[in-house]
Order: structure tokens, then C-alpha cells, then sequence
């Protein structure tokens, strides 16, 4: 497996450190030279969102060149080369988010200080829109490359506007009721199990998630044609 | 005599220096058998065929005959819709990295990096094989003459071939798969390449399989050659095979017409007669008679008279 993370980071090192600097460039502005900053967790979530995007990135990439054909005839299994995109974009997004917070909140006038961005709150709700994005994203890219991704921005958008529609439909306060139920049931079960316990709770549905992402991403590599 | 109308004499296959004759006794690099790809224009047809270790086999056909469909199923690169695909022994999906670590690939189009230096692709493919020869890599680009330090996107598709042969021949793979690879290369080249693998089979334990529709290619390094047409091997044997029997006997259409049909491939209409393609050329001489001339059939009398074949079939 390590082989295939060094071969994907020699192949895609250059545009992953530019993509890296766009993106954390364009963290930086809403964190220093916005006028009204958005909430920390805002800030956090809309963060991690961008840095799981960064992993998309090898994988484009080598649909770009055609060279999935490359990787695919090397002595590694199909499982192993999808087992070291899921570490690779876990580490290049953790590494990312922790490189963005420290930048953003070392710089002179950041609306943010360290304190801000390493609570529990913003890196729970960072390290959770990253798995979220990472297990949803990494089958569509794995399986149909750079189409994969403009499939999951459709399929987001049209997913949006069928909510949208639903809740014009139904009432905005239905809705509010709905996402107010949600919220409550996660603070009762917080309250009902604890901090730790729910903090640990949360962190095994994400890594289940993960897990079953990986396995969906296996299977459908496996049977790629290429 | 040209290359091309030479016919199979030991001549022209002065490629190998293996002797013909005991390779049933040599454990086989490749067997297929009965291999089926289906897709909506195209069907790869119950396809078998073995190679033993130690020679080089040659698949020819026309443009879209299948012959890349056969390699991507032989690298695992597309799933078979039926058929068994076994490689030094092995399952080749079951021991695919064991596999794949003894084999050299080259692509028709290599998928290299276009923005990355030959270095850099180097630098990643390398660490997969374990056998790599970093001397003899430097060696082989030396002999190329590819800059490595520039990006592979300023190669021509020669120098890419080139520089996808350097990878596959630096890792002492015992086996060779080249998809195509004298396509795009010059005329020189194409010769030092065909010399440099017949010298690599100086080693007996080393095999070939060579896609190509250059014939004049195969005519000089392969031992056996297998015809592909619309996905169906049309005729697989050795080179001694084809050399003691088959052959193209020239006259006047009636004289022709006392050859046995059973043996009849194909024939070309001309002015001055008919050429027919025969897999008998022993008995096509005895049933014709002086009127005609047998010659031993080169692989573009092949090639073209099975075409023939195709021709009068469809009309």
C-alpha cells in the first residue's frame, strides 16, 4: 500500500501543494479579510469540506492521462490501490484542515485564534463534514473519475433543490420542526450517554461510514473497466 | 525478395535461437482458454491459445480484431465474461500481484503523466518491482536516448514506447507483453528493438507476446503467431507448423479449383490468375499439378488472403 501513496504523491505532488495553497488562500480571505467572519463552527465545517475535496485530486488527475490503466496494471491489488486512496485523502485532509486552522489563526487580524479552531466543537464538526464528504465522494471519483465528481456536485445540487421543493411544499415550519427534532435527539442523546461517550459514539458511526465507503469503493473499482 | 513477400524461410526468423521442436516440454508462460468479452459492438469469441516459456508469440490481426481486448484481459485491466486466463501456472486474477510482478507491459498508448519528468515516473513505478535494476534502467536510457529529466508530455510517441520498453525490460520480468509497441517507432529503431528482444531470449526462461499488425515485425522474433479476426482466433500455431504447411499457390482459377476446399483460407483475384491461401500445401501441390507454384505462405499472405476469406464470405 505504501508504494501507491508514494507513487500517487510523486505523480500528483505539484498540483496537490497549488491546490492546497488555492484552497487554503481562499480560507484565509473569509478568515481575515471578511468584515463579518462566520461562526467558528460555520468556518470549521465549510473548511473540511474543502480540504475533502483535495484527495479528488489523484484521482482526476489520472483520468486526465488516462492512466488509471498505469496503476492498474502495476504488480497491487485493485483493493490495495483503493485502501491507500482512502489513507491518502484521510491524511491529506487532516493534514490540510490542522495546516489551515494553525495558519489562519497565527496570522495578524484573523477573526479566529488557535483556541477558536482546536475546541472540541469546530473539530468535531470539521473532522465529521470530512468523513461525511470523503465517504460519499471516494466511490463516485473511484468508480467514474473526473466525471465522478461533477456527478456528486449534480447529484448534491438536484438533491438540494428536491429539499428545497419539499419544504416549500410541506411549510417552513414543518421544516424547522423536523431539523429542530434531529438536533434534539442528538443533545438528549448526548445528555443520556455523556461527552465522551457520545463524542466516541459519533466517532464510530463516521468510521463505520468510512468503512462501509471503502468497501461500496472496492467492490465497484474491482469491476472498472479500463 | 522483399521482407514482406519472403515468406516464413529460417531467414527471416533469425530472431530466437531457442530450438523449435521441445517447447511442449517447457512449462507455459500464457494459457487461455476459451476466453469471452462481450460488448455492445463486439464480441471476443471462445479465444485460446498458449505460449511456453522460453519463445515469443506473436498476435496478428486487423485494426479492431481484438488483439488489445486480449491483453487488457491477460493484465486484469477488463473482466472476462468467461474463459480461464492462467500465467506461469497461476490464476492471474487470484495471484495477481504475484503475476504482474514477472511481467513487462507495454501499453499501444502508454498512460504516463504528461506534466511529470520520465525521472519522477520512474521514481514511482520502481518501487513496485522488487527485481528492479536501476543500472541497467540508466543503460537502457542511455541506449534510447530519452532526456530523462524533461516531462514526458515533450516525447513523441516513439520516445514514450521507448521509455515504457525501459520500465518493462528494468525489472527482469520473465515475461513480456507489448500491446503494439513498434507502432509510431522509426524504421531503425524498430530493428534495434526487434534485436534487443530476440537477445533477451537468449535467456530461456523469457517469453514475448507481441501485438501487432506489422507482420514484417513478427516475421523476425516470433516462434508462434496467432491470428485474430472480428474477436476469433482464425489460426494459432508455431512457426514450423506454418512453415511446413501452409503455404500460397498461384495460377489460373481453374487449376485452383482442384485444391481440397477443407484447406482453402482465402484467395486474391489478379490479372493473371488467382492466389489462394492453403493450410495443405503439400497436397494443394499434388492435386494441381505443374500448372501452378506453391510458395511458402509469409505472414501478409496470411494476413491479407484471410482477409480475402472474409471478402468472398460476406459477399
Amino acid at each position: 500500500m505504501l508504494e501507491v501513496i508514494k507513487k500517487d504523491l510523486i505523480l500528483n505532488r505539484n498540483v496537490m501543494l497549488l491546490n492546497t495553497v488555492v484552497f487554503t488562500g481562499i480560507l484565509v480571505v473569509v478568515a481575515v479579510w471578511l468584515s463579518e467572519s462566520p461562526p467558528t463552527r460555520l468556518f470549521a465545517g465549510f473548511a473540511g469540506l474543502m480540504m475533502a475535496f483535495l484527495p479528488a485530486i489523484t484521482v482526476t488527475r489520472e483520468d486526465r492521462f488516462n492512466a488509471t490503466a498505469l496503476g492498474c496494471s502495476l504488480p497491487v491489488r485493485r483493493k490495495t490501490i483503493v485502501r491507500a486512496r482512502f489513507v491518502l485523502s484521510v491524511g491529506t485532509a487532516l493534514l490540510g484542515l490542522v495546516g489551515t486552522f494553525l495558519l489562519v489563526s497565527l496570522l495578524p487580524h484573523s477573526h479566529y485564534r488557535v483556541g477558536d479552531l482546536f475546541d472540541r466543537g469546530p473539530l468535531v464538526t470539521a473532522l465529521t463534514v470530512i468523513a461525511i464528504a470523503l465517504s460519499l465522494l471516494l466511490p463516485f471519483i473511484l468508480r467514474f473519475g473526473m466525471n465522478g465528481v461533477l456527478i456528486f456536485l449534480v447529484a448534491t445540487q438536484v438533491l438540494g433543490v428536491l429539499l428545497l421543493t419539499v419544504v416549500s411544499v410541506a411549510g417552513f415550519a414543518q421544516h424547522r420542526e423536523i431539523v429542530g427534532q434531529i438536533v434534539a435527539g442528538f443533545v438528549r442523546l448526548r445528555e443520556l450517554t455523556g461527552p465522551a461517550a457520545f463524542s466516541g459514539l459519533m466517532a464510530a458511526v463516521l468510521l463505520a461510514l468510512l468503512t462501509l465507503s471503502y468497501l461500496v469503493s472496492a467492490r465497484v473499482f474491482e469491476n472498472r473497466e479500463l | 525478395m522483399n521482407e514482406t513477400t519472403a515468406g516464413l524461410t529460417d531467414a527471416a526468423w533469425t530472431g530466437t535461437e531457442v530450438p523449435m521442436g521441445d517447447f511442449e516440454a517447457n512449462p507455459l508462460a500464457i494459457s487461455v482458454a476459451n476466453l469471452r468479452k462481450r460488448y455492445p459492438d463486439f464480441l471476443l469469441k471462445d479465444v485460446s491459445f498458449s505460449l511456453p516459456q522460453g519463445y515469443v508469440m506473436g498476435l496478428v490481426g486487423p485494426n479492431g480484431a481484438g488483439k488489445t481486448t486480449i491483453i487488457k484481459l491477460i493484465m486484469n485491466l477488463i473482466r472476462p465474461d468467461g474463459g480461464r486466463i492462467e500465467l506461469f501456472g497461476l490464476d492471474h486474477r487470484a495471484h495477481e500481484e504475484e503475476v504482474k510482478r514477472r511481467i513487462g507491459f507495454v501499453y499501444d498508448v502508454p498512460p504516463f503523466y504528461g506534466d511529470v519528468s520520465l525521472r519522477d515516473t520512474k521514481r514511482a513505478i520502481a518501487p513496485f518491482y522488487p527485481a528492479w535494476n536501476e543500472t541497467l534502467f540508466n543503460e537502457l536510457v542511455g541506449q534510447f536516448e530519452l532526456p530523462i529529466k524533461k516531462k514526458v508530455k515533450t516525447l513523441s510517441k516513439g520516445m514514450r514506447t521507448k521509455f515504457a520498453l525501459a520500465l518493462a525490460l528494468s525489472h527482469d520480468a520473465d515475461l513480456l507483453v507489448l500491446d503494439e509497441p513498434t507502432t509510431g517507432l522509426d524504421p531503425v529503431f524498430r530493428r534495434e528493438l526487434l534485436h534487443g528482444l530476440s537477445g533477451i531470449l537468449q535467456d530461456q526462461a523469457k517469453s514475448i507476446l507481441f501485438s501487432t499488425h506489422i507482420t514484417t515485425d513478427l516475421e523476425r522474433i516470433a516462434d508462434f503467431v496467432t491470428f485474430i479476426r472480428d474477436g476469433e482466433v482464425i489460426l494459432s500455431a508455431s512457426r514450423e507448423e506454418l512453415l511446413d504447411t501452409w503455404g500460397v499457390v498461384r495460377g489460373d482459377e481453374a487449376a485452383l479449383a482442384a485444391i481440397d476446399p477443407a484447406t482453402r483460407h482465402g484467395s486474391r483475384r489478379h490479372a493473371h490468375g488467382a492466389d489462394v491461401l492453403t493450410s495443405d500445401a503439400a497436397a494443394a501441390r499434388a492435386a494441381c499439378g505443374d500448372s501452378v507454384v506453391v510458395d511458402p505462405a509469409s505472414l501478409e499472405d496470411i494476413v491479407v488472403l484471410l482477409e480475402g476469406r472474409k471478402k468472398e464470405e460476406h459477399a
